[in-house]
């Protein structure tokens, strides 16, 4: 039974069916041939939506699109732009930068590389980079901001797993800024290696006026943060603290935002949110079957009888998830597979908090991946450059973003000890 | 009006309406813990209520408007037969997928009928029509496109 499950689904996902509705027609084949009464189907999607860490998903995404529609990316751009344009190769620097800062509103890989390249690209062919290499550092930049929090697939995680989002935001810090640095030290060797250009120094009071016009906005991710880790709100709490406060910024702030474009951004955001949502709620479906097949646990003691070696696991884990993330979108990779590999890593002593990070960091590396990474066939439509051109430069790219994920593996501390220190 | 332009209006009003609601209730919520000195023990689940409503209402207008992540990988290298096929199937399934689940929502619905929610009181059946209403919407977009890609076959 569970082989019609898995076939359905597969063939479904080769066929371009929208992969919550993959999910969906699995579960509904599976029944039909189980003879399961078919109101489990609605009975469980409505279970697996009504989950109060979820209602936080629509206040962030309506929150950051809020941020975008009052001219957000540009300002943080402007400002990275004169803290680093300076340097060799300054807008690789910009542009990653700009990811990390941008990561904190915007909270999904695929919608940085759309929202950030759509500026980044452009500007950085009409300086003189290589269309390729704009294209590349922009897909592996926008890789950073699910990491660093407010990040969405750490939400569905701690949803998954009874975490605490509070500490899993903490967890994934120190691996995204590692990330962002290691992108960053590979875009210097690039841009001194192919003379890329650098802007004049821009003087302290240039930084000072960008600043005050990005303060806003990064407050923002301030108030999410310290509301979350302080215990003053609840994740939802803080979604709706983010929304109030980017409703008052744009529109009386940065004056771009009205009573019209407001419900634009709502409504836009809500159909975002439908769209995850029902990938939640199909996912609860197929994890209903795997949980009542005992898949999870035939998984895990098959891995076991390989080996009980934690770094063997983690390797095959590790070597798995990019596989998957590859061809899968974060959130629905991770919906579908964290609660199996879950179970796998909790038995071989590896911290659940710590393979949370491991897991989205994996998937988040699988969307540059060649030849299929879907940030890299955003970035390279954006910049109308072949896809195989913008996989060869974003190569070093990928080199960087494995060694920090094969850092993070080995070394638990990187994820652990932000929210020991300040959570525990 | 024709029956489409209405459905659309009516979704895109009521995802307003339970966005700035759901809203509303959580920054009640808020408000209640810092200056009041007991939260009302019903926002939660009145937030839980309008924020599925407002994912009900949303669903049927996301899949009209493409919002739902599929793999590209494969479908690219497919002969332009196959895609044609592919287009056509893809409505049609959606369309089958969310009308059983449509049907059997009216079960869920009935099952309602005897339950109430914990704080507010209110029969389960409010809360579970949102799935009859996510289903019916999403189904009903589904057919449209469905037999539009049929018009459009030959060509």
């Amino acid at each position: 039974m569970i082989l019609i499950l898995i076939s359905v689904f597969v063939v479904c996902l080769c066929f371009r069916f929208p992969i919550a509705f993959s999910l969906g027609l699995s579960c509904l084949v599976y029944f039909f041939f189980k003879g399961t009464p078919l109101v489990v189907m609605p009975l469980k999607m409505y279970a697996g939506i009504d989950v109060f860490v979820l209602l936080s998903i629509p206040g962030f995404i309506i929150a950051g699109n809020l941020m975008n529609q009052g001219g957000l990316t540009e300002k943080i751009i402007k400002f990275c732009n004169h803290l680093l344009g300076h340097i060799r190769g300054g807008l690789s620097y910009v542009n990653i930068s700009a990811s990390m800062l941008f990561a904190g509103i915007s909270g999904t890989a695929i919608s940085d590389t759309a929202s950030l390249g759509a500026v980044m690209i452009p500007a950085m062919k009409k300086e003189g980079y290589d269309s390729d290499f704009s294209c590349a550092i922009t897909a592996a930049s926008s890789t950073v901001g699910p990491i660093i929090p407010p990040s969405l697939p750490m939400i569905i995680a701690a949803t998954l797993s009874g975490l605490s989002v509070g500490k899993l935001f903490l967890a994934g810090a120190i691996p995204g800024i590692l990330l962002g640095l290691g992108l960053m030290l590979v875009a210097y060797f690039v841009a001194k290696k192919k003379n890329y250009p650098k802007h004049k120094k821009s003087s302290i009071l240039q930084i000072l006026k960008s600043f005050t016009d990005t303060f806003w906005a990064l407050l923002m991710t301030l108030i999410i943060l310290f509301g979350i880790i302080g215990g003053v709100f609840t994740p939802t709490e803080a979604s709706v603290v983010a929304v109030l406060y980017a409703m008052f910024i744009g529109t009386f702030v940065y004056k771009k935002l009205n009573l019209k474009n407001i419900s634009v951004v709502i409504l836009d955001s809500m159909k975002t949110t439908a769209s995850l949502m029902i990938l939640v709620g199909f996912a609860n479906l197929f994890g209903f079957i795997l949980i009542t097949e005992q898949i999870p646990q035939r998984i895990s003691e098959q891995i076991l009888l390989w080996t009980t070696n934690k770094y063997a696991v983690l390797l095959l884990i590790n070597l798995l998830l990019i596989l998957v993330g590859t061809f899968m979108e974060t959130i629905a990779a991770l919906l579908i597979l964290f609660p199996i590999l879950l179970k796998v890593a909790i038995e071989v002593d590896v911290e659940p908090m710590h393979f949370t990070v491991i897991a989205v960091l994996n998937l988040i590396i699988g969307l540059t991946t060649p030849p299929v990474g879907v940030c890299l066939f955003v970035a390279s439509s954006i910049g109308k450059t072949s896809i195989g051109k913008v996989s060869m430069a974003g190569l070093p790219f990928l080199a960087v973003s494995l060694l920090v994920l094969i850092l993070v593996s080995l070394f638990p501390e990187l994820s652990l000890f932000l929210p020991r220190l300040i959570m525990d | 009006m024709s029956f489409k332009i209405f459905l659309s209006k009516f979704l895109k009003y009521g995802t307003l309406l339970t966005s700035f609601g759901f809203i509303i209730t959580v920054s009640l919520q808020i408000f209640a813990r810092f200056f009041l000195s007991d939260v009302p023990s019903w926002t939660e689940e009145a937030s839980r209520i309008l924020f599925i409503y407002a994912i009900a209402f949303a669903s049927g207008l996301a899949y009209r408007g493409n919002y739902f992540v599929f793999l590209e990988a494969f479908y690219a290298g497919f002969s332009e037969t196959l895609k044609k096929i592919i287009d056509l199937t893809s409505p049609f399934m959606s369309f089958v997928l969310f009308g059983v689940s449509g049907f059997y929502s009216l079960y869920m619905v009935e099952m309602g009928f005897y339950e109430h929610s914990p704080t507010l009181q209110v029969i389960m059946v409010v809360p579970f029509l949102s799935i009859l209403i996510m289903s019916l919407s999403i189904s009903y977009f589904s057919l449209l496109a469905f037999l539009k890609k049929i018009k459009f076959w030959k060509s």
